[in-house]
C-alpha cells in the first residue's frame, strides 16, 4: 500500500501542470475530499510528498546514503 | 438534403452534442438527438419539467408532433425530436447583469438542481448562459441540461458553477471589484486560482471561501498530476446525499453574499437631479403621450438610470429593456422591477462600450446592436454624455440610434445646461459642433421628427422620432 501511495505521489508533487487536465478536476477531487474519513485519507495522500519533504532533505544531507532521493527516484 | 425554408441556427448553441436551438421565422425550436430525446421524454414523463415550468423556473417546452416535426428535422440530420419554446423578447448575458441579478440566477440554478436531484436528475452544466431574464425574473432556458443522475456520480458542473456564478459574486462581495468586465473578458468565468490570488487571508479563512476557493485551487494543482498517476481517484463514487449536501452548502454561500453599499452618485440621480417640477411634469407627459400613441412592442431605455422612464414605458410597451452603465443604479432598478414591473429587464450596458460579438467564431455571444432593432428607443438626458463625455460626434450618435431602433424619443441637452456644464468643468470645450441646430440636422438625416417640445425653464428639448422614409436614388 505504501509503495502504491509513493508511486502515485511521486507524480502528484511534480512542479509542472498538465495542460490536458480538465478544469473540473479540482472540483471533483473536492467532492471526494468532503467524504469524511475517506476524504481525509485522500487529502493526506495528496499532501504526502510535502509532508515527508523535510525528512527527505535531512536524509539527502547524509553522505553515507547518497542514493536516497536521487533524481531517478522522483 | 435541402434545409426547410427560413431555418437558421443559434450561433451560441453548439456545445451540447445532444441538442441545439434553431429558429424558423419568429418561432424557437430545439432539436434533440436520440440520446437527448430519450432524456427529454423521460424528464417530461417524470412530471418534473411541467412542475418547474409552471413555477416559472424553467422555460416551457412543447414537443412538436411528428407530422409537423418531420419538415423541421430535415434541417438537422441525426436529430430525433423537436421541441418548441416560447420566444424571449431579448437575450441578455451575465456580464450585462448587476450583482443581484447574477445572484438571483445562481439561486435559481441551485433551486432547479436541488429539485432535479430529488427526482433522480442532475443538470449536466452550470452556466449563466443557460439562464435568461423575462423582465426581472430568471428562467432556465436549456431543457437539454437535465440528464438522469447516475448513482455515484459527482456534481460534475460544480467547478463551472464556481467559475461562472460563485467566484464573480465573491469577487464583488469581498473586494468591491465589479465582475461584469471580467466575465465579458473571459466567457469561462473566474478560475478559483485567479480569485484566490486577489483575496486577502482574512477572507480566505471564511469557511465558504476556504472550501470553494482555497481548497479547490489547491486540489486543481494536485489534480494536474494526480489525474495522470491514478485515474481511479477521479472515479471514486460520491453518494447523491453528498452531492445534495454540497449543493445546499453552495446555496448557503451564495445566499449570504451582499454587494455592499452603493457608492454611485447615479443610483441617487432620480432623487437629486436638477429638473424643476414643471420641466419634470412636462417631460413625463411628453414621454407618456408618445408611448401611449405608439404602443411599441420592445422599448430600449438607453441610459435609464434608476428607471423612471422605463416604468412609464412599461405601461404602454410589451417589453422594456432598461440599460445603464452604472451597476448600482441597475441593481436598484432591478429591485423596483421585481416589486411590480414584470416587463422591465434591467441591464448594465455602457453605450460607449457596449457588449461586442465574441466567443467562438465571434458569434457565440452577440453584441448589443445584433440584438435589435427595438421598436422604440428612449434617449433621455443621454446625448450630452455620449457627445461631450464620450467625444462621439452627434451625427454618429444619431446614425447608431437609427441602426438599433425604428423610432425614438430623444432629449437634447444644450451646452449651457448645468448637466452639460458639469461635464465641461474639467475639460476644454472642443465641441463647437454641439448645437441644437446641428443635432436637428443629424436627426433629419436619419429620422422624421414627428413632434418636439421644449422643457420650460431648462433649454432642453424633447423630440419624438419615426423611421425616415427610404431615400430615393
Amino acid at each position: 500500500m505504501f509503495a502504491h501511495l509513493s508511486t502515485a505521489l511521486a507524480s502528484v508533487a511534480g512542479p509542472g501542470s498538465s495542460p490536458y487536465v480538465d478544469p473540473t478536476a479540482g472540483g471533483i477531487l473536492l467532492q471526494v475530499v468532503l467524504g469524511g474519513i475517506t476524504g481525509i485519507l485522500v487529502l493526506v495522500r495528496l499532501s504526502w510528498r510535502r509532508l515527508v519533504a523535510p525528512f527527505r532533505r535531512k536524509r539527502k544531507a547524509t553522505p553515507a546514503n547518497p542514493e536516497v532521493d536521487s533524481p531517478r527516484g522522483s | 438534403m435541402a434545409r426547410p425554408e427560413g431555418v437558421s441556427f443559434d450561433s451560441g448553441s453548439f456545445k451540447d452534442p445532444h441538442g441545439g436551438v434553431f429558429f424558423q421565422g419568429a418561432r424557437v425550436f430545439r432539436y434533440l438527438t436520440p440520446e437527448g430525446a430519450a432524456s427529454f421524454q423521460a424528464l417530461a414523463a417524470s412530471g418534473l419539467l411541467e412542475k418547474l415550468s409552471q413555477k416559472g423556473s424553467v422555460i416551457g417546452a412543447r414537443e412538436v408532433p411528428p407530422e409537423e416535426a418531420a419538415g423541421l428535422l430535415q434541417a438537422v440530420p441525426g436529430a430525433d425530436l423537436v421541441v418548441e419554446h416560447p420566444r424571449l423578447p431579448f437575450i441578455s448575458y451575465c456580464y450585462e447583469w448587476p450583482f443581484k441579478m447574477l445572484k438571483a440566477a445562481a439561486l435559481l440554478h441551485l433551486e432547479v438542481l436541488a429539485a432535479a436531484l430529488e427526482r433522480g436528475y442532475i443538470l449536466k452544466d452550470a452556466t449563466p448562459y443557460n439562464i435568461q431574464f423575462l423582465g426581472p425574473r430568471p428562467v432556465l432556458v436549456d431543457v437539454a441540461s437535465f440528464e438522469p443522475y447516475r448513482e455515484g456520480d459527482p456534481w460534475n458542473a460544480y467547478s463551472q458553477f464556481c467559475r461562472l456564478f460563485l467566484n464573480p459574486l465573491l469577487l464583488q462581495a469581498l473586494t468591491g471589484v465589479r465582475f461584469q468586465g471580467w466575465l465579458r473578458g473571459s466567457l469561462d468565468g473566474i478560475a478559483p486560482a485567479e480569485l484566490s490570488r486577489l483575496l486577502p487571508w482574512r477572507h480566505k479563512l471564511r469557511p465558504s471561501v476556504f472550501l470553494h476557493v482555497v481548497l479547490q485551487t489547491w486540489l486543481d494543482r494536485r489534480a494536474a498530476s494526480a489525474d495522470a498517476a491514478d485515474p481511479g481517484l477521479m472515479r471514486r463514487k460520491i453518494s447523491r446525499k453528498r452531492v445534495t449536501r454540497l449543493v445546499e452548502r453552495v446555496r448557503s454561500a451564495v445566499e449570504g453574499l451582499r454587494s455592499g453599499p452603493s457608492a454611485s452618485p447615479w443610483a441617487r440621480y432620480d432623487d437629486e437631479n436638477t429638473y424643476s417640477e414643471e420641466a419634470r411634469a412636462c417631460k413625463d407627459a411628453f414621454v407618456e403621450r408618445t408611448l401611449a400613441a405608439q404602443k411599441p412592442g420592445v422599448v430600449w431605455d438607453l441610459g435609464c438610470n434608476t428607471g423612471r422612464y422605463s416604468f412609464i414605458a412599461a405601461r404602454h410597451a410589451e417589453h422594456v429593456v432598461a440599460m445603464d452603465s452604472d451597476p448600482d443604479a441597475v441593481d436598484r432598478l432591478y429591485l423596483r422591477a421585481r416589486g411590480g414591473a414584470p416587463n422591465v429587464l434591467p441591464l448594465v450596458i455602457d453605450l460607449l462600450d457596449p457588449s461586442p460579438d465574441h466567443g467562438w467564431a465571434q458569434a457565440e455571444r452577440r453584441g448589443l446592436s445584433q440584438r435589435g432593432p427595438a421598436d422604440l428607443a428612449l434617449c433621455l438626458a443621454l446625448v450630452h454624455h455620449l457627445a461631450i463625455a464620450g467625444n462621439v460626434p452627434l451625427r454618429h450618435v444619431v446614425a447608431w440610434l437609427a441602426r438599433v431602433a425604428r423610432s425614438g424619443i430623444i432629449e437634447f441637452v444644450p451646452k449651457e445646461d448645468p448637466g452639460a456644464q458639469s461635464l465641461l468643468r474639467w475639460r476644454r470645450d472642443v465641441y463647437p459642433a454641439y448645437t441644437q441646430a446641428a443635432f436637428e440636422a443629424a436627426l433629419e438625416e436619419r429620422f422624421q421628427i414627428i413632434d418636439q417640445r421644449a422643457l420650460p425653464g431648462s433649454g432642453r428639448v424633447l423630440y419624438s422620432l419615426a423611421q425616415a422614409r427610404p431615400r430615393e436614388g
